[in-house]
């Protein structure tokens, strides 16, 4: 990535769009710069009654009662735990109606990437029985593969696949760019 | 120039419910035989301010249909036409279609309601019959524009055959500046007021005028010839012209007063117009006068006889091309390019037998406001509609700023003290009284701006007077209605939530509840029933009770429908307040035919869960042959919650006060086991001043991790559920505090057993149990259904 290839990219124009990259495992992700909203250190969470296990629990964001969700353990990685570097990324999610306010844990923030979107490969197909919308691309920098997700489906969607098959997906994923 | 209108919109349309409301409830209070001038006035102005306020906003199938309102209102207030029943039905009918307009506006959608045209219809056979042909001629409809011909300007009243040798003739020749317009004057206003100083004849010159194409809207190219016969002074005309004096080229002459001269202001339609000068013409219903043909050609040719207020030929030209019964939307930039482009066009516009008709409020409005329709309709489809807003009174304001100034004193002075190097004895007490300052206010502070959210009851109490009017009528039963406690206070979004239950409740006691007529004859009963809705404050809670002096419930009735549709069992016995309870179970109805009001057995057990979702309650006492006393209790207030808070575990709940009976540890005797669940938890129930309490393990059913897995180590609340006791198992009670209720569903989803979230004093999140929905979860609520 080197800036003026960067620059020439922005300058052409509407198909250009910034991407927050984070690390989580050995894997890049990427998501809608326009959606996040802060980028915060981990804090304690109340906990949720019932709820699933990626879901930590509630903080208060001033005033606003935020989930958090550990993207980690929603993609079926191995659970960390959290530390003074741990991050949890806020993004805003479209929704139909209204939009909510969620954060997510992952491990680390990289950096912010600007794609054209003639360089976002159309996720590979796996077949019928997952969904695999929550995944708007790939694209490679340098000799890396970044997932871009498209957090408006990932979080907002209320049917996605299981952690095991998300996890199945993502270590799929490698081939292609292998 | 342009400015968006459609900020306002809001505003108007809140405005205009608020009318329709006013109208409403002054309609069904009318006595026919008697009424009151004042609520005609009443109602007159509210039809008057929806009107002109929709054609500011360039709504005009509003502003056209409250018009036709407006013209009869205004002849029944000036005596012309008397009040009929039909008219008071008629008018309720068209408050329901304004009303049906402004919601369709609203949500920006086309408004075609199939009400509209046949209740327009009625409205012109209503205003064109019964009366005599001058009350049909104030009619100015696109469908009569010939009725509005012989209308005549109050300065046309006095008697004109006679002309008085006192007065003055001025022939003032005015040739507007370029930029009149521009500087924001109009010379239509002058004209009006020079009319007022006596009779004015005003003919546009016949110059040369620019070519359409060349034509510029923004600029005045017109020039008048004025005659005013007059007995004021001179200076006082030219007061008229002081504001353009220096753009204008205006010209003072004297005329000899001669027969010729006098001649022009007798014209033969003055004789009509004096007929018409007895008519009543109200401030805006006033219609002003446009030439009829063949006088708007010797008007152009030379200064001929015209009639007596005559703005201009071309003005009304304009009018006509818009072809509309009412042009409140149109622009002065647009009368002014047809005023210019008239001439050009004026051999063949004088064929057009055609007179019409306008308003001189239109002309106020044309004026102030220059957006056109359209502007205001595209800006309007950008705003949100679900934005809801409050009205707020002055008075609330000007408290709270109050608040917020001695907060900021209080602000000061904690900072003076922090500021202070060393703290001493002194400090510290001054510090303390700060604190407790500070705290004090805060509440102030709160308690102020929860009333802001607070409305008196008689918003939702206000529909009812028309609801019970229209369907007692329907059902052929003779109804009272009585309201009281209508400024009794609660909370704009309890109040939204509970209208529906409420028409819902006093349909039912329409319906089934008062009897016939003749049935009540024959029971001893006045023939008019009562309905009584009452609402009053009682601790933290807002009472709504609703009273009929009816049939009271049919327990019999009751009991075998609930034994027909299986909801009771045949050999199960029941208390009386028990199987008025049946009434809330979903798919219940007693009703004999359903009718379009109530029995279809949707209801009363929607009528329920409304009520309780607002955490309140519902109870129900019915006396047969005596009527049935509802009695709804809800919270004031969903926004703040006074709260009990609870440890379970590591995890801090909050519990709302309002349900907790009392907290106690139970001793190990007191509880009995029932064995297991389904899930494998173990049932038990503690027994408690001869009665039997189920126990609903917190931590158990939220999967935490308690300190005293057993009844007898921790707490047991015991808590309201649906008017069954049930124990809560808890930890350990914390403090009491009032909470702020935050939505987790916004940014999450509904979780079961509990109602919302709230942040405590350390920033923390902690969640608010609901006391219903967890006794669900652990299942004990569905069995105590079933045993019910």
């Amino acid at each position: 990535m080197d800036v003026s290839h960067q620059q020439s990219q922005a300058t052409q124009g509407d198909v250009n769009q910034q991407y927050l990259t984070f690390i989580m495992g050995p894997e890049e992700y990427g998501v809608e710069i326009l959606s996040v909203q802060e980028i915060r250190g981990w804090q304690k969470t109340t906990a949720i009654p019932n709820a699933p296990e990626y879901v930590k629990g509630v903080i208060n964001l001033r005033g606003n009662v935020v989930p958090i969700i550990d993207l980690r353990q929603r993609f079926g990685l191995t659970e960390l735990s959290y530390g003074p570097t741990t991050v949890v990324i806020v993004v805003k999610v479209k929704l139909e109606k209204n939009s909510k306010i969620i954060g997510i844990v992952v491990d680390a923030v990289s950096d912010v990437i600007i794609v054209d979107d003639k360089n976002l490969r159309p996720t590979p197909d796996f077949g019928l029985d997952t969904d695999v919308r929550f995944i708007k691309g790939l694209t490679s920098l340098s000799d890396k593969m970044v997932i871009i997700l498209d957090v408006h489906k990932l979080l907002g969607n209320e049917v996605l696949p299981s952690a095991q098959q998300l996890s199945n997906i993502i270590e799929q994923l490698e081939i292609p760019s292998a | 120039m342009d400015i968006d209108l459609s900020q306002f919109s809001q505003v108007f349309f809140e405005e205009s419910l608020e009318g329709l409301s006013k109208m409403e409830s002054e309609l069904l209070a009318i006595d026919i035989d008697n009424f009151d001038q004042e609520s005609i006035n009443t109602i007159f102005r509210a039809a008057h301010s929806i009107k002109g306020g929709s054609a500011t906003f360039g709504f005009t199938e509003v502003a056209n249909f409250t018009h036709l309102l407006e013209t009869l209102l205004d002849e029944i207030r000036e005596h012309i036409r008397p009040m009929k029943p039909q008219h008071v039905e008629m008018l309720l009918a068209s408050v329901d279609v304004i009303r049906n307009m402004i919601d369709a506006l609203m949500k920006d959608q086309a408004c075609n309601d199939p009400a509209l045209a046949p209740l327009m219809k009625q409205f012109e056979q209503a205003l064109a019959l019964g009366s005599n042909n001058t009350v049909s001629a104030k009619i100015a409809t696109s469908t009569e524009p010939q009725s509005s011909e012989n209308t005549a300007a109050p300065d046309t009243t006095c008697s004109v055959t006679e002309l008085d040798p006192n007065l003055v003739l001025w022939q003032i020749d005015f040739s507007a500046g370029e930029d009149i317009l521009r500087c924001g004057n109009d010379p239509i206003y002058m004209f009006t007021e020079l009319a007022e100083l006596g009779q004015l004849k005003v003919t546009l010159k016949d110059i040369a005028y620019p070519d359409v194409d060349e034509y510029e809207a923004e600029i005045c190219y017109l020039q008048w010839q004025l005659l005013l016969l007059t007995d004021t002074a001179i200076s006082r005309i030219k007061e008229v012209f002081e504001w353009v004096e220096s753009e204008c080229d205006i010209q003072f002459n004297q005329l000899e007063r001669n027969a010729k001269n006098d001649a022009l202001f007798v014209s033969p339609f003055d004789a009509k117009a004096r007929e018409e000068a007895n008519k009543p013409v109200s401030e805006d219903t006033l219609v002003h006068k446009d030439a009829p043909t063949s006088h708007l050609t010797e008007s152009q040719s030379a200064p001929a006889p015209c009639d007596g207020f005559d703005m201009s030929s071309a003005l009304a030209e304009a009018f006509e091309q818009q072809n509309q019964p009412s042009h409140q939307a149109s622009t002065i930039e647009q009368i002014t390019s047809k005023t210019a482009d008239e001439p050009a066009e004026q051999s063949n516009k004088v064929e057009d037998n055609e007179t019409l008709a306008s308003n001189t409020s239109v002309l106020s409005t044309v004026n102030e406001q220059p957006n056109t329709a359209t502007v205001t309709r595209t800006h309007s489809r950008s705003t949100d509609t679900n934005q809801s807003s409050i009205r707020v009174n002055i008075e609330k304001v000007d408290q709270l700023i109050n608040m917020v100034g001695e907060l900021v004193i209080t602000q000061a002075m904690l900072g003076q003290i922090g500021q202070q190097e060393t703290i001493n004895q002194e400090t510290l007490i001054s510090l303390r009284l700060g604190l407790e300052q500070l705290a004090s206010h805060t509440r102030e502070l709160q308690e102020n701006v929860m009333q802001i959210r607070m409305m008196p009851i008689s918003f939702a109490f206000n529909r009812f007077p028309r609801l019970v009017h229209d369907i007692s009528l329907q059902l052929g039963k003779k109804v009272d209605l009585v309201l009281s406690g209508e400024e009794t206070e609660l909370d704009k979004t309890v109040m939204e939530k509970i209208v529906d239950p409420l028409v819902h409740l006093v349909r039912n006691s329409l319906d089934h509840g008062i009897e016939l007529p003749e049935k009540r004859r024959a029971q001893g009963k006045p023939e008019t029933g009562t309905i009584t809705l009452n609402a009053f404050h009682r601790g933290g809670n807002i009472i709504i009770e609703i009273i009929d002096d009816g049939g009271g419930l049919n327990t019999d009735k009751i009991l075998s429908i609930a034994r027909k549709k299986g909801l009771v069992a045949d050999n199960e016995h029941l208390s009386t307040e028990e199987i008025h309870q049946l009434i809330f179970k979903p798919g219940f109805s007693t009703a004999d035919n359903v009718s379009g009001l109530s029995g279809r057995g949707v209801g009363m057990d929607v009528v329920k869960r409304n009520i309780t979702e607002l955490n309140g309650d519902i109870n129900l006492v019915s006396t047969p042959d005596k009527g049935s006393h509802m009695t709804i209790r809800l919270p004031l207030t969903l926004a703040i919650l006074d709260g009990q808070l609870v440890r379970v575990g590591d995890h801090v709940y909050v519990v709302p006060l309002m349900s907790i009976h009392e907290s106690l540890q139970v001793a190990k005797r007191q509880i009995n086991d029932l064995g297991k669940d389904q899930q494998g938890h173990r049932q038990e129930v503690i027994h408690l001043r001869e009665e039997f309490i189920p126990i609903v393990k917190v931590f158990e059913q939220f999967n935490h991790q308690a300190d005293a897995p057993d009844i007898e180590k921790g707490i047991v609340m015991i808590v309201d559920c649906n008017n069954k006791k049930v124990g809560l198992l808890v930890d350990e009670l914390l403090s009491q505090q009032q909470v702020v209720i935050k939505n987790l569903e916004v940014n999450y989803t509904k979780t079961p057993g509990i109602s919302g979230a709230t942040i405590l004093g350390n920033g923390e999140v902690a969640l608010i149990i609901d006391v219903i929905s967890l006794t669900h979860l652990s299942g004990i609520g569905h069995h105590k259904e079933h045993a019910a």
